[in-house]
């Protein structure tokens, strides 16, 4: 009996590690490419960028299930050292500014073009550009 | 006949009177009714004047008397003629508004008018107490005073509306639909300013003008087709003049991002002088997704600010119920670790959801057609989005991913319904800690989808930042329609996250109105008072991180209290109710959710603070003093992860503001010895046993440390004794409803078991007397209690059978099965049984501890063996 309990357990072992996460090959996993375009740009943004020449910005956002509309796409910009100078050289024809706080280096604001997002990246006090998660 | 004798004490009474009389109307605060101020007939209405238990006389109202409150004063003359006003100056009268025409005066005493005085003035005909103002019975009336019982306190005596407070709303809009707008409403849609004529101020549920410090999200741009905003604020602003009438309202739009809701709270919060709206007391219902769990985000940064300044806020507690999971991150494969460099997703690093002997990596998440949800995770790392945060970056990188499978992304990523990777750790330009995933199920039928998270790099136990904290994330769900989980891994943590679990903020649980006392409380799942099946579980959570990123470990304990929601408004929410409940179904939307139990609450604050003025923390304490305890479904018995200290309570509050409370005393816990592995409660009581025990700290102070395995139960507070043996001392620091702080030390100790043991001697032959001696048992810490029982044969019969030494009759022949069981003075056990075998022909046996000797014994022991009978077992209880 205690034989034929180890037996059934040692199958369910081998079935459930087969199954398993724990052994799975590493070849067949799926691989999280490197932030590398700009590490300033969120994932989203970077995957974004790669539209640029195929699609327009707004038609590549909604491809990617970006709230993106007419205005544009909405970012959640960090900074760091900005000053008022540097809030008044984010000026662009794609960009509409919604908010700018220098004691909270933020800026809040709708890109519409590829171009005014690389013009976003260029800037040195500019950290870290991400889509606003909304409320 | 006449009554000579009753004459007689009316002139009695009358010479007794009339120097007192003198005396009263000679001061200036104290009036009767005498020649002059006659109780009927006088001058002075007798809403100015109020009997004393004590001297059967008549005075001020006592709470007049008590608060030193101007009193405004109607006053009828007979002419009113051109020096009047000059005249009521001179004699200490605030003359608000002078007739000629009416031949009527409002005015207020100063401090050092007399009434009595302006009674003898031939001018005057009669002076009346200005009973206030309320509304036109606005088109929607709440509940909401009756169950929170403002209505107490805006009546007379106290008579307090918010008078010179602002009560400033931030939420998403005010005056952006038609529920609001009208053809004279001014100004435009989404154009700050001074707002009037509406249709809810038309109606008189708002006051006739209100601050619109900004209005201009989502719909205001003419490139979109957005429906705009729901117009909460309005309806928020609805319930605040419900309850303070007389308090001005501000409102200021959150924006659509992060940054904007932090500058419309500094804007509210900035004095008028300074040109910001100058509130008196801040009430949100907003939270945006990317705010901090660990750390104070940049909302939070401002919400503390703006208590710092002075001025309380008040922020929904949240509707998300306890559809969060908190936990230590906990790999799956330990010993299995992705090279960096690989850059490959293999499931190896994921997160083991349970304990089960292989573990579960994926969260089973069903989500019936039409339904949706997004999920934020975040862990213990700091945030560089602060902006005072240069060069703390996070150091682990966690990764969430929502699959369609339970296997591992694969190599092209068609398993893949949605994917959070930024990349965190070890970048200046790092993502903040916090990953998202959504998904919403359009098909037609229920789809199951499977959660994971993923360890990309960083340490996976502690965190780099202290070497004692473990590696802990939370995971909130924002949900639309329904979603299942699986029943072994249920969510139960706290959903509640950014500002309002910063410091100083008023957190605000709702409970429906008509739960309370002052209606049908036994509507809900239990009889007693429930909280709203959806308001977020809070309770004692860490926060990690100061502003500039540095470790600094501290807790806050969320929500503060309760107030009602499902109130009516003019134009917000859905119409609530059966037939003939309270009134309902009245035709009216019912707004529901904690967004309408904060601005309730706010408007407490408000007439608290028309009555005196205190700080954020002074007039939080008199909140939570006051307080209700909630008890119900979900709601514990005292203080609760659901509710907090309990319901707003305003007639409460205003007397806990008029005579503040005292502290009470802890009564000790009384040092124990306590059984292994036995479940210890620690009840922590008051000697004022209305009084609730708010948060509490258990600090380790020497012996075996157990302040991680102490747990919070509805009554205080437990845990599980570890093996005999160990002892124990701990401090408790406690802080009750009032914020009073108690101590006290406590010694544990774990006793040892028992050990059951006996001898047996006699002769072991049918017809003789076994004796039974369980002297040898024993406890360390204390006396035994003893227990003989026969196992077979059923018919023997064992004398003293609850003492030490017992004996029986041996009545047959074969094998017999006798059980001691001993028990200490904790109620643990230990049994141990002895089998013995009569055998037709007589021999010795051995004692159960001692060896016998001869051919007698080996021939006794052979046959016991032949019986197959175990010949000594024991076994342990608990």
């Amino acid at each position: 009996m205690t034989r034929i309990i180890l037996s059934i357990w040692l199958i369910a072992l081998a079935l459930t590690a087969c199954s398993s996460t724990n052994t799975l090959p590493e070849d067949t996993s799926f691989a999280r490419s490197a932030n590398s375009d700009s590490p300033k740009l969120s994932r989203a943004l970077n995957k974004l960028l790669t539209g640029e020449g195929n699609l327009s910005f707004i038609q590549k956002g909604q491809e990617l299930d970006i709230v993106a509309t007419e205005r544009g796409v909405l970012l959640d910009v960090n900074t760091i050292g900005m000053n008022g100078v540097n809030v008044g050289v984010v000026q662009h024809d794609d960009i509409s500014m919604i908010a700018s706080s220098v004691k909270y280096q933020r800026l809040s604001m709708y890109v519409r073009s590829y171009a005014a997002l690389k013009f976003l990246i260029e800037k040195n006090f500019i950290r870290q550009i991400s889509i606003e998660k909304g409320k | 006949m006449l009554n000579v004798n009753r004459y007689l004490k009316y002139i009695v009474c009358l010479i007794i009177l009339m120097p007192i009389n003198s005396i009263m109307a000679s001061d200036k605060n104290i009036y009767k009714a005498g020649s002059v101020l006659t109780k009927k007939g006088g001058k002075i209405s007798n809403k100015l004047l109020t009997k004393r238990p004590s001297d059967k006389q008549y005075s001020l109202a006592s709470s007049t008397e008590k608060t030193n409150k101007p009193i405004l004063l109607d006053v009828m003359f007979n002419s009113v003629p051109a020096d009047m006003e000059k005249r009521l100056k001179s004699a200490d009268f605030d003359v608000l508004a002078l007739s000629e025409k009416y031949k009527r005066g409002s005015i207020v005493m100063g401090p050092t008018a007399s009434l009595s005085e302006l009674a003898t003035w031939s001018e005057v005909k009669y002076i009346n107490k200005e009973l206030g103002r309320v509304k036109k019975s606005g088109a929607a009336t709440s509940r909401a005073p009756e169950a929170l019982k403002s209505n107490l306190i805006t009546a007379n005596p106290h008579n307090l509306s918010g008078a010179g407070q602002v009560v400033g709303i931030l939420s998403d809009s005010f005056s952006h639909t038609s529920g609001m707008r009208d053809a004279d409403t001014t100004p435009a849609k989404c154009i700050k300013g001074t707002l009037e004529n509406s249709k809810s101020q038309d109606s008189g549920d708002l006051p006739a003008v209100i601050d619109i410090r900004k209005d201009d999200a989502n719909s205001c741009s003419a490139a979109d087709n957005e429906t705009g905003g729901s117009d909460e604020g309005a309806a928020m602003a609805e319930l605040v003049h419900d309850i303070a009438p007389g308090t001005a309202i501000a409102f200021s739009t959150v924006g659509e991002s992060i940054l904007s809701f932090a500058l419309a709270i500094e804007d509210m919060c900035t004095p008028a002088s300074e040109g910001g709206a100058g509130a008196t007391v801040v009430v949100d219902d907003i939270i945006f997704l990317s705010q901090l769990m660990y750390q104070d985000d940049i909302v939070s940064q401002a919400a503390r600010a703006c208590v710092e300044s002075g001025i309380p806020y008040f922020s929904a507690a949240g509707n998300n119920g306890s559809d969060a999971y908190q936990m230590e991150y906990n790999d799956i494969s330990p010993s299995i670790n992705r090279s960096p460099d690989s850059g490959v997703v293999s499931g190896n690093d994921f997160h083991k959801w349970n304990d089960d002997f292989f573990g579960q990596a994926y969260l089973k998440i069903t989500v019936p057609a039409g339904s949706s949800f997004s999920a934020i995770l975040q862990w213990n790392q700091p945030a560089l989005s602060n902006p005072t945060n240069i060069v703390n970056i996070p150091k682990i990188d966690l990764d969430l991913f929502l699959l369609s499978n339970e296997e591992a992304p694969d190599t092209n990523g068609s398993n893949v319904l949605s994917i959070g990777i930024e990349d965190q750790a070890d970048l200046l330009s790092s993502a903040d800690p916090i990953e998202s995933v959504d998904y919403e199920n359009t098909e037609l039928f229920s789809k199951t989808v499977y959660l994971a998270i993923d360890h990309w790099s960083g340490n996976k136990e502690n965190i780099p930042q202290d070497d004692g904290t473990a590696l802990e994330f939370r995971l909130v769900f924002f949900i639309k329609g329904q979603v299942g989980f699986p029943e072994n891994i249920k969510p139960t943590a706290s959903t509640m996250y950014g500002h309002s679990n910063a410091e100083g903020i008023i957190s605000v649980a709702a409970v429906p109105w008509y739960e309370t006392d002052a209606f049908y409380k036994a509507g809900g799942p239990t009889l007693e008072v429930d909280p709203e099946y959806f308001t977020a579980q809070g309770g004692r959570l860490n926060k990690y991180f100061s502003d500039d990123g540095s470790f600094n470990k501290r807790s806050v304990v969320v929500p503060t209290l309760a107030s009602v929601d499902g109130n009516n408004t003019t134009f917000f929410g859905d119409n609530f109710g059966g037939s003939n409940f309270f009134g309902e179904d009245d035709g009216q939307p019912n707004f529901f959710g904690t967004s309408a139990a904060a601005p309730n609450a706010a408007a407490v604050a408000a007439l608290l603070l028309e009555q005196e003025l205190k700080t954020p923390e002074a007039l939080k304490q008199v909140l939570t003093c006051s307080a209700q305890d909630v008890k119900g479904e979900r709601a514990e018995v005292g203080f609760d992860n659901v509710t907090g200290v309990g319901l707003v309570d305003a007639a409460r509050a205003l007397d806990e503001m008029l005579q503040p409370s005292q502290s009470s005393r802890l009564i000790p816990l009384a040092d124990r010895t306590v059984a292994a592995r036995t479940v210890v409660n620690l009840n922590l009581l008051l000697e004022d046993s209305s009084r609730l025990v708010a948060s509490s700290e258990w600090q380790h102070k020497s012996g075996f440390d157990i302040t991680s395995m102490i747990e919070a139960t509805p009554s205080g507070y437990s845990f599980v004794a570890p093996s005999a043996g160990f002892q124990t001392q701990l401090d408790v620091k406690i802080y009750d409803q009032c914020g009073f702080e108690y101590t006290d030390t406590i010694n544990i100790t774990v006793d040892g078991l028992p050990t059951a043991n006996f001898q047996v001697d006699g002769e072991r032959l049918k017809g003789e007397t076994i004796i039974l001696d369980a002297s040898g048992s024993s406890d360390v810490e204390g006396p035994l209690t003893y227990q003989w029982s026969n196992v077979a044969p059923s018919n023997v019969t064992i004398e003293n059978s609850t003492s030490a030494k017992a004996s029986f009759l041996v009545e047959s022949i074969g094998s017999h099965s006798i059980e001691l069981t001993v028990t200490d003075s904790l109620g643990q056990k230990d049994s141990v049984s002895f089998g013995i075998y009569i055998p037709a022909a007589p021999f010795v046996a051995a004692s159960s501890s001692s060896g016998g000797g001869g051919a007698l014994l080996y021939f006794g022991v052979i046959l016991f063996l032949l019986s197959g009978m175990n010949f000594r077992t024991r076994h342990k209880s608990f």
